[in-house]
This record gives C-alpha cells, structure tokens and sequence, in this order.
C-alpha cells in the first residue's frame, strides 16, 4: 500500500550535480543551436513576380471581405472590386502560369518533387529538423547514461500511474508514488519549458527550441506529401469566388446613416 | 486696337512666391496674387496669397481658399489678379490642368487675370523666374506661355518687376536667414489655424 | 544643440519616415563630421542612409557620396544599398541611365519591390505618363499592400482629370487601411473634385465621424483633419441646397438634413477659430455668412 505522505529525503547533492547540470547543458546546446542555425540558414530564394503575385492574390479578397460588413467602399466600388477579384479568379489570371483556364490544367496541384521550388523548400526544412534531433539524441542518450537508476526531484502536482513507466524508468519499484520522478522526466521538463528563457536570450524567432520543431515536424511532413505545401491556387481561387459572393451579400457602408449619426452626437438631432 | 497689358510684380509678392517654393522644394505649390487693374489693361501685383502644396490637384480647398482669399483682398480694396505655381520638378514648365481651370475662372472676375508659372531652372540665379502666361487667342480655356518678345521681365517687356533686385535679395533671404521657414499658406492654416496665411507677417524683412 | 538632441530628433525622424530634409542635413552632417557615427552603433547604418537621403535632397551630393561609400564598404551586395545608389545616380545622371541601372538590377532579382518603385519613379519624372500608368497597375497588382503607389497612384489620375481611376485607386487604399481617416478625406476631395457632391459630403462626414468620436473632442473645437472635413461639409452642404437636382455619378443618394448639416458645418467651423491668436477670422466668417 504506497503511503503518499511518506515523504523521501533526496541529497541536496541531487540538486547541485545532476538538476542545474542538466539545466545548463541544455541551455547552452540550445544556444549553440540557434547560432549554428543562424550560420546554415541559407538566403530565402527569390521568387519570381508571378509567384509573388498568385501567393498575395488570395489575400486581396480576404482584405476585401474583412471589413464588408462595415466597409468603407459604397456599394458601387465594392461591388466593382468584388467582381473584378471573382471574374479574375475564375479565369485563372492570378495563377503562376498565368490563365490557362480549366480545358488545359485541370485540378492537378504542382508534384512536390518536380517543382524545384517547393523542393528547395522541402531539403531547407529537412536541414533544420538535422540539426534539432541530433543534440536531442545526444542530450537524451548522456541524460540516460549518466543520470539514470535514481530519484531526482519531486513533481509538485499528481499524476495518475500510467506515467510510472516513462518517469520513473530505471527505477523499479512499484510502490513509490508517481510524483517522484527520475532525471530523464527532469530533461523533458527542460525540454518543454525552456522555451520561454530561450525568448528571453535570444529574441522571440530564436531556433532554439526544440519542442516547436516537434510539433511542427509531424505536420509538415503529413502536409508536404498531401501537397499542402505546394499549394493548389486554381481550387483556392475557385472556392474564394464562393467566399466573395456571400461578403457581397453582407455589405453595408459606413457612411449610410452618417449624417444622422453624427447630427445626432452634436445634439442637431434627437437621440434614439 | 487692342492694348498689350502691362504687369508688374511687388517686391513683397515675388518674395512670397519665393519663399513658398524654397519651403516646398519636392512639392508642387499653388497660389493667387492680389492686386489693383493697372491703367487700361493689365495689372499691379501687389501680393500673393499662398494656398496649396499638398494635393494641388484637387479642389475643394483651393476653391475654400480662394473665396477666403479674394474676400481678403476685397477688405484691402484689392481684387484676385492672378494665379501662381511651381512645380516639384525642375524641368517642368508647364502649367498644370488644374492652374489652368483656376485662371480661367479668375479671367471671369478680371479680364486681364495672368498665371505665372515659377522657373525652377532659374531660381538660383538672379534674375526674375516666372514664366507668365496668357490665354490662347480664342480660347478661354488653354493658356499659353508668352512668347512674344522681348523676353518678360527684360527691358522693354510688357512685365516688369517693381524692384529688380527681388530675384537677388530673396535668395539671399532664404539661403542665409532661412526666412522661408517660417512660411504658411492655406494646407498649413488648416491644420493649425494661428498661421497667418493670408499675409505672412513673420516672414516678411522689416526693413527692406 | 546638444548631440543627444541631435541624435533624437533623427531616430524620430526615421521612425516617422518624415521628409525634413535641411534639418535632418544641419544635424546629421554635424555629427557625421563630429565622428559620432560610432556611438550609434547598429542604428548608425540607417542614419547613413537618411543623411544620404536628406543630402541628396538639399543638392549637397559630397555628403551622400561619403555616406554611400560607408555604407558600400559595410554592406556590398545588399540591395537596400544598391536602391540608396540608384537614387543617388538619379540626382545626376540622366533619367536613362538610371533607369538602365535598375533594369539591370531588376534582372537579377525580379522580386525587389523597391527596385521596381524606383523605376516607376523615374518613369514619371521622365514625363512618360501612359508607361508609369501601366508598370504602377502591375506593381500594385503584385505588391498590392503598398500604400505609397497607391496613393501615387491616385495622384497622378488626379493630375489628369480622370477621377474616377484616381477614385478606384483610392478604394484600395481604404481597404487596406479602413482606420485611417486621413485616406477617407483624400476620397472625399477627390469626389468633389469629380463633381460627384453627394458622394464627396459623404466621405466628409464619415471623417468627422471617425476623427471626432470623444466626448472632449465633440465638445472642443475640431483639430487637425476635422478642420478640413468641416470645410469640406460646410461648402458640399451650400451647394447641394442650392442645387437640390444635383446627380450623383456614383447614385449616392443626397445625406437627410442638410440644412441641419449646413448649420451645424458651420459652427464647428466658428468654433475652429474661437481660440486664442487665430488669424483669418473675418475672412473666414464672411464667407460662412455668404449663402
């Protein structure tokens, strides 16, 4: 029957020699990492005008549709935008290869591997997710080495036991509570939490932080096979003509009822 | 027969022009001059009231202005004469569309009304440089430069500046006591309406 | 005038992006003179770049020189530097060869934004209207948040009477910036400007409205743009009653009560000039009194 107020008494040696090491190294390999990171950074490539212009067309229509409820156009120069945005959308003018319309280029989206920009894209993500993992590897091999087989701090919060098997490995004993956990679940904590004093050194776009890349990584991946990274603009625009047509019905102008607004606010006008 | 009119431009109104341009320098600027008719035809520029160096091409504030401005005149016992711009660009003198449409409509009010158009060219120089210009005959609408010889603001020419050292001494005003600093016209009175647009005491030399 | 000073009137020139060319000239060469360039460590690379600027400005092209060639010497292939010697070339050389040199440029990164305004630019200063028209409409088509070619843009339609290009230019610019009353004011002028009043006392009052929304500024008397926006009601609302069959080339439908609009136009232009030392008054009340 595990006694949850039986409290261990753990050396302040713990603390001296395996908390703050731990601590330290990894700080500084995060450090380390963002520089080297800054050094292998190779130059964004330079896009050519189209593909400029067929990423930022989508955006028009969004900033157009943002503010239709509360426009600042009257109805003849919105309408006038809208129109112009949703008949260059269905004709394919914003599109990189410039219009070819739907008989020629049917829905197929550019093949991540043939189309050497998205593939720059692809090699200079795979780059940096190298370099993360690999101190990852190293830290948690040498916290594994060195620091297993004992207790190293206690959690201040509870936890349920399944976490028993992943914070307490190398110690088996299967009565000690679970809030008492080993060094390896001291370096994830690191892991996790480090990213504020990352922001702190180094500046909020710090390359630093592993966690990001973690979660990054699994979804980048899945979306660059799904061809999300090499977007399909001919469907976006398609569905962004919808997305026009609905604002439209929804447009008011600011200036309908000004007069009466601001008569109101000098008094010249009762209040409602 | 018809009298070829005779102008002459005031110290205090070239100065003014000057000094509008020299505070604008990338800008276009606009302005009207005042003055009284001169004998049969023709006109005595008194001064010049400076309007615009923002948006020159638009009009609800210069149309503002020019009342404000021609009701000024009108408490001094002068009227609106004329119409005067410099442009942004050095190589530039044209009259623009909109000076033009201005004096045009102020030939309405004064049958000799003139526009001058400031030579960025000549400003560093000491001579006199404004171009002047004439409505083409028959038309009330399209104004050319005039042409005519002998060369305006030269010996013999039908404008004249009333005192021939202004091209001299303005520059010297606004190159060394930067007097041109301190210069309003109508965009600024709008935003801060304590400047004094309409006369631009603080500028001008006390003693001349 | 204490370097400090000096050094802070810059930084907030440079964070205003404001034009004030001699002054920026005085200070900036007394302390590029003065050796003070070091103590400003990474900022003293952008205020190279505005003496640059202002030098140029004021036609003191030794200055610019100096400072480009600092600048050059730091940072050889950077484009920011390369767009600082275009306009340093423009202020002396012919229109063509600055234009040679961004074209060539702009065949090796074809993506420069500010590579191409700068060619634009040089376009319009050559007087080639149609040209300028034409490149500024696919500039903005690509770089469409650019708020210095739009408004560039709408002026040049301006200057040649065709409002309403200038109008659609200006749209744009609202969308961009819907909070900026500064841009409503320009729609408004530019509307009148067209003869379209009804559409122009409109965009007046929605400034009003935006830049007069607190109790203290209702109250007090208007400042800044409201000015202007009064005027503009004052003189959209006398001639609309003075011409109530006036059509709208954009069917705006004429505001209600515009003699209320008239009335109250015209005191909060009296209250404008209530103030202490304000010139102008008599001037300005004759002409409100004048129907």
């Amino acid at each position: 029957m595990a006694n949850s107020d039986v409290s261990l008494y753990l050396d302040p040696n713990i603390r001296d020699w395996v908390l703050f090491p731990i601590t330290l190294v990894m700080i500084l390999v995060g450090v380390l990492r963002h520089y080297v990171m800054t050094l292998l950074k190779s130059p964004p490539k330079k896009q050519p005008r189209n593909a400029i212009r067929e990423q930022r067309a989508l955006v028009r229509a969004q900033i157009l549709r943002a503010t239709a409820v509360n426009s600042p156009l009257p109805s003849r120069y919105y309408k006038s935008i809208s129109h112009q945005l949703s008949d260059a959308f269905e004709a394919g003018a914003y599109l990189k290869e410039g219009g070819k319309g739907d008989a020629q280029n049917p829905s197929a989206p550019p093949n991540p591997l043939s189309d050497p920009a998205a593939m720059d894209g692809m090699m200079a993500g795979m780059k940096t997710q190298m370099v993360m993992m690999v101190p990852q590897m190293v830290i948690m091999g040498w916290v594994n080495f060195f620091f297993q087989g004992f207790v190293a701090i206690k959690l201040p919060f509870p936890l349920t036991l399944g976490f028993k098997s992943m914070l307490q490995r190398g110690i088996d004993t299967p009565d000690m509570d679970v809030r008492w956990v080993s060094s390896l679940s001291w370096y994830f904590l690191n892991f996790f939490g480090l990213n504020g004093l990352y922001r702190l050194i180094l500046g909020g776009d710090n390359a630093a932080d592993g966690s990001r890349d973690m979660m990054a990584s699994p979804f980048a991946n899945a979306g660059a096979m799904g061809g999300g990274q090499p977007q399909d603009f001919g469907k976006l625009f398609k569905a962004e003509r919808d997305n026009l047509e609905f604002a439209e019905g929804s447009h008011a102008w600011v200036g309908q009822d000004v007069e009466n607004r601001v008569l109101r606010r000098y008094g010249k006008l009762a209040a409602l | 027969m018809t009298l070829t009119p005779t102008y002459s431009v005031s110290h205090q109104a070239y100065l003014k022009i000057f000094f509008h341009a020299a505070k604008h320098p990338h800008k276009p600027v606009n302005g009207v001059l005042v003055g009284k008719p001169s004998g049969e035809s023709g006109a005595v520029i008194v001064d010049a009231i400076p309007l615009l160096h923002n948006w020159t091409s638009l009009s609800p504030m210069m149309e503002i202005g020019l009342d404000l401005a021609g009701g000024h005149a009108a408490e001094q016992g002068l009227i609106l004469v004329g119409y005067y711009q410099a442009c942004d660009r050095l190589d530039d003198r044209a009259l623009a569309p909109v000076g033009e449409r201005v004096a045009s409509k102020l030939r309405e009010g004064f049958k000799d009304a003139i526009a001058f158009v400031l030579d960025g060219e000549r400003l560093d120089t000491g001579e006199a440089a404004l171009i002047p210009f004439l409505p083409a005959p028959g038309s009330t609408t399209v104004w050319n430069r005039v042409s005519a010889p002998p060369e305006p603001f030269t010996a013999g020419s039908s404008f004249r500046l009333s005192s021939e050292h202004s091209p001299k001494v303005a520059i010297g005003f606004v190159r060394d006591e930067r007097l041109h600093q301190k210069f309003g016209d109508f965009d600024d009175h709008l935003e801060d309406v304590t400047i004094d647009w309409l006369q631009n005491k603080a500028c001008m030399p006390s003693a001349e | 005038m204490s370097l400090a000073t000096a050094l802070s009137t810059l930084a907030n020139y440079r964070s205003h992006n404001s034009r004030a060319s001699q002054d920026v000239f005085d200070k900036g060469s007394v302390v590029l003179k003065s050796g003070a360039t070091k103590k400003l460590g990474d900022a003293s690379w952008d205020f190279l770049e505005q003496l640059a600027l202002a030098s140029i400005d004021v036609g003191r092209l030794d200055v610019a020189d100096e400072c480009i060639h600092l600048l050059v010497t730091k940072f050889p292939e950077s484009p920011r530097v390369d767009v600082l010697s275009g306009i340093r070339m423009e202020a002396s050389e012919t229109p063509d060869v600055a234009l040679a040199y961004y074209d060539q440029l702009i065949e090796v990164d074809p993506s420069s934004g500010a590579l191409w305004k700068r060619r634009i630019a040089v376009l319009r200063r050559m007087g080639k209207i149609e040209k300028t028209v034409e490149e500024l409409n696919q500039f903005l088509d690509t770089f469409y948040n650019d708020v210095e070619g739009w408004l560039e843009l709408a002026d040049i339609h301006a200057t040649c009477y065709q409002y309403t290009a200038s109008l659609q230019a200006l749209s744009h610019l609202l969308l961009l910036n819907p909070q900026n009353p500064f841009y409503f004011l320009k729609f408004a002028e530019t509307a009148y400007t067209s003869g379209d009043l009804p559409l122009a006392l409109k965009m007046f009052l929605v400034v009003v409205d935006m830049s007069e929304r607190e109790d203290e500024l209702v109250k007090g008397p208007p400042r800044g743009i409201a000015i202007r926006a009064w005027f503009g009601i004052k003189q959209c609302s006398r001639r609309l009653l003075a011409n109530p069959n006036h059509q709208s080339a954009s069917h705006t439908a004429t505001p209600k009560h515009l003699n209320l609009i008239e009335e109250l136009s015209t005191e909060r232009i009296l209250a404008a000039y209530s103030g202490k030392g304000v010139l102008g008054l008599p001037a300005v009340r004759q002409w409100l009194g004048r129907v």
